[in-house]
């Protein structure tokens, strides 16, 4: 039997969706916010069955995780499912085989590509001179655009799809999109490593040593990935303490 | 700072957490809301700390910091190219995007000339 969800509690679903992060936690991970999401519609399903109420706010608060962005897929899917009295066997295997897609898919998109194609372009403008309030305004702008978007796209995509949602995401083809979003991403990189090498302000005003390292930096880290990132921090303080000190003795 | 109190919320939460047993939809908002609350607290804590302690060591440095303008920023971003070359591996590598990288660099240096 299906029961239809009104506007209102979807909205409020949704809504709730964009607060699923919350209460992240290494024991049910987005178990708690997926339950909370899921409270507006549990409601209204399970009115007159207290015991069936229970049974399924206990099924939502298991273990979940999915990449924040993208759990509206899971979440609009699970409604739909829920609303039409699917059963509860099948909705927590449904939950269990989404968990990985969506995680993979939504952290190669968004943190792999989207947000760091954001964030260069946003450095750019400000190497071109844009002010520092404009460019901090555009990259919340644009960014949350997509962030938006995304979220929207997924909740109604689950939504109208249920269980064979897994047709619809493959249909909308992420992974394509993620590679053209990198690619914009790499372009913008291109982009700024050419401005701090040649821009105003750059190393060739720093000077041929710098603009040296910088390039060796570049390699090392392009070579050797994230395990470079830590020890270069650690470097680049120890040295401006040390520098600090010099100037301090001196 | 932001990694050691995010896992100690996150720990703290689990144990927070609304056990599958018994649970009440009140206790299920409830728990969620004052989860989000503490990680705003969290992050206004965090912020005042980093303002207030980044202008007490600016001051610091200030005073004794022994290198030109030109070199602090040449310092500065030899370190942002470690980063810059990270970020190149993780979004696909330069093998990958040699082209699109390549256009970037050639367009700002084009720019930087003519411009």
């Amino acid at each position: 039997m299906t029961i239809a969800l009104s506007r209102r509690v979807l909205v409020s679903a949704f809504a709730r969706s964009f607060l699923i992060q919350g209460s992240w936690n290494y024991k049910t991970m987005l178990g708690s916010g997926f339950a909370f999401a899921m409270l507006p519609a549990l409601r209204v399903l399970f009115r007159e069955d207290p015991s069936g109420m229970d049974a399924a706010l206990r099924r939502h608060l298991e273990h979940f995780n999915a990449h924040p962005y993208l759990s509206g897929v899971a979440l609009g899917a699970v409604l739909r499912m829920e609303a039409d009295g699917e059963a509860p066997e099948d909705v927590r295997r449904f939950k269990t085989a989404v968990r990985g897609p969506l995680g993979g898919l939504g952290d190669a998109l968004v943190w792999g590509a989207w947000l760091p194609a954001v964030s260069l372009a946003a450095l750019t403008l400000l190497w071109l001179g844009v002010p520092a309030w404009v460019a901090v305004l555009l990259f919340l702008l644009v960014y949350n655009a997509g962030h938006v978007a995304l979220r929207a796209w997924g909740f109604m995509t689950g939504l109208t799809g249920g269980r064979g949602v897994g047709r619809s995401l493959g249909a909308a083809a992420l992974s394509l999109w993620t590679a053209r979003v990198r690619s914009l991403a790499g372009l913008l990189l291109g982009l700024f490593c050419g401005m701090a090498l040649a821009g105003r302000g750059g190393l060739a005003e720093a000077g041929p040593i710098w603009a040296a390292l910088a390039c060796a930096a570049f390699v090392g880290g392009n070579l050797v990935g994230h395990r470079l990132w830590r020890p270069a921090a650690v470097a680049v303080v120890a040295a401006v303490a040390l520098l600090a000190a010099w100037g301090w003795a001196a | 700072m932001g990694g050691f109190t995010v896992s100690a919320l996150r720990r703290l939460n689990g144990r927070l957490a609304p056990e599958p047993d018994g649970p009440r939809p009140e206790r299920v908002s409830a728990v969620h809301m004052g989860a989000i609350a503490l990680d705003g607290l969290r992050g206004a804590l965090l912020t005042l700390i980093g303002v207030l302690g980044g202008r007490w060591v600016m001051g610091i440095l200030a005073q004794s910091w022994p290198l030109g303008p030109s070199d602090t920023r040449g310092l500065l971003l030899v370190g942002g190219a470690v980063s810059a070359g990270v970020l190149l591996r993780s979004l696909g590598g330069y093998r990958r995007l040699r082209i699109v990288f390549v256009a970037g660099v050639a367009l700002a240096l084009v720019g930087a000339r003519f411009l």
